[in-house]
């Protein structure tokens, strides 16, 4: 048996990518020159035809959006999120040439109305309280995602990887006022 | 709000992998619960099963709770990889082949899935996998421990892994509360020969109980 443990890589992978979730648009480490560039880093991992599926929700690409860019559009519509990788699992497919990889995270939401650009759908707003930037973070979600990743990831863990992303929420907390 | 379509508890790709994975998982987990030996034919030499625990999982915190869950038996087996870091443990805790599979099987709680009469409990999605022609075949939900496992061997032997020492020599009297919990199982299913099915490979994340799941609940106004 080779000496080399194949799934070490896998975690900063799963972290990477995760990462990519939860990026903000303007933070004092990290901006993005414009919104495109922003939304096509949220899990660029994913290949163009990759099966997308969302809480049971396929995503279904058309001649003019595949999925991942479909997938992005959303996502950049979410508020801004913060996960937590909890335990992940993987096997090797012998033949095949990918791994299928099951993680369990936490994530939470922030609350305070705006969108990941900063945004607020408020007309008039109260700004005498300061103009606080820092998301008012939600309680935790539950989340089991499986993902098919091809091996080269062991290698290099940035090109179109993922075959398949099945993201599904196992708990939603009962005070989040995200409707989902 | 999420701007994802609202959650629904199936999806299946289309109505053929609907047919075979609603009945692969109705039976199999009729056989998990009832006699796991028999369900050995579906797994072959590179098959591959591993478990893990999730423990620091959400879930809704019952008012009749007074304790933590118990997640004695799994522990000990549990490939959650974020918190095994030796390569020996890592590759020790993935079962390959029917034998090893097997052993990993009866090391487990027996369990009752009530599919039959709770099917709101639980939730999955089929799709295609195309290197080999085979499905995926996910599912969510929960299951009530029934016994004890039928092999306490590995969980005996783990002298050092449990707050309490074991004293040494004898069976032990160690007693781990059943309970319910929910999971997490991934299954790939190739084509075998003659129309049979192969299980590739199967994970399965155990994770605190929780009562209610996003896909059980009405949609909240």
């Amino acid at each position: 048996m080779n000496q080399q443990d194949p799934t070490q890589p896998i975690e900063p992978f799963l972290k990477d990518l995760l990462a990519s979730l939860d990026a903000q648009y303007a933070s004092p480490t990290q901006s993005f020159p414009n919104v495109e560039a922003y939304a096509t880093q949220f899990a660029s991992n994913v290949k163009r035809d990759c099966a997308i599926i969302v809480n049971g929700k396929p995503i279904i690409p058309t001649p003019q959006e595949d999925a991942r860019l479909q997938f992005q559009k959303k996502w950049l519509a979410t508020p801004l999120s913060s996960h937590q990788l909890t335990s992940f699992d993987c096997h090797l497919i012998p033949g095949t040439g990918t791994f299928i990889v099951n993680f369990c995270a936490k994530v939470k939401f922030d609350q305070s109305g705006r969108n990941r650009l900063g945004e607020s759908a408020d007309l008039i707003t109260d700004n005498s309280i300061g103009r606080t930037v820092r998301p008012i973070w939600g309680s935790n979600f539950g989340l089991n995602v499986n993902l098919v990743v091809d091996e080269s990831v062991i290698n290099n863990s940035k090109g179109e990887i993922i075959s398949s992303l099945n993201y599904r929420f196992t708990y939603i907390p009962e005070d989040t006022i995200l409707k989902i | 709000t999420f701007p994802f379509e609202s959650t629904q508890p199936m999806f299946f790709q289309d109505d053929n992998i609907q047919n075979i994975a609603t009945n692969f998982i109705t039976n199999y987990l009729k056989l998990w619960d009832s006699n796991r030996a028999d369900l050995m034919i579906l797994y072959q030499n590179e098959s591959q099963f591993s478990m893990q625990l999730d423990s620091a999982h959400p879930h809704l915190i019952e008012a009749s709770s007074t304790t933590g869950t118990d997640f004695g038996y799994y522990l000990h087996n549990s490939r959650n990889l974020t918190r095994v870091s030796s390569i020996k443990a890592r590759q020790a805790k993935l079962a390959t082949g029917q034998e090893q599979i097997y052993k990993s099987f009866t090391q487990l709680p027996k369990t009752h899935h009530d599919l039959i009469n709770k099917p709101e409990m639980y939730s999955m999605e089929s799709f295609t996998y195309a290197p080999l022609n085979g499905i995926m075949i996910i599912i969510h939900g929960s299951f009530e421990e029934t016994a004890q496992p039928d092999n306490l061997d590995s969980l005996n032997s783990s002298s050092n892994s449990g707050p309490r020492g074991r004293y040494g020599g004898g069976p032990s009297k160690k007693k781990v509360p059943l309970s319910k919990k929910s999971f997490d199982r991934t299954f790939l299913v190739i084509p075998g020969p003659n129309g049979s099915m192969i299980v590739a490979s199967d994970i399965l994340t155990i994770r605190p109980f929780s009562s209610t799941t996003p896909w059980n609940k009405p949609v909240q106004a």
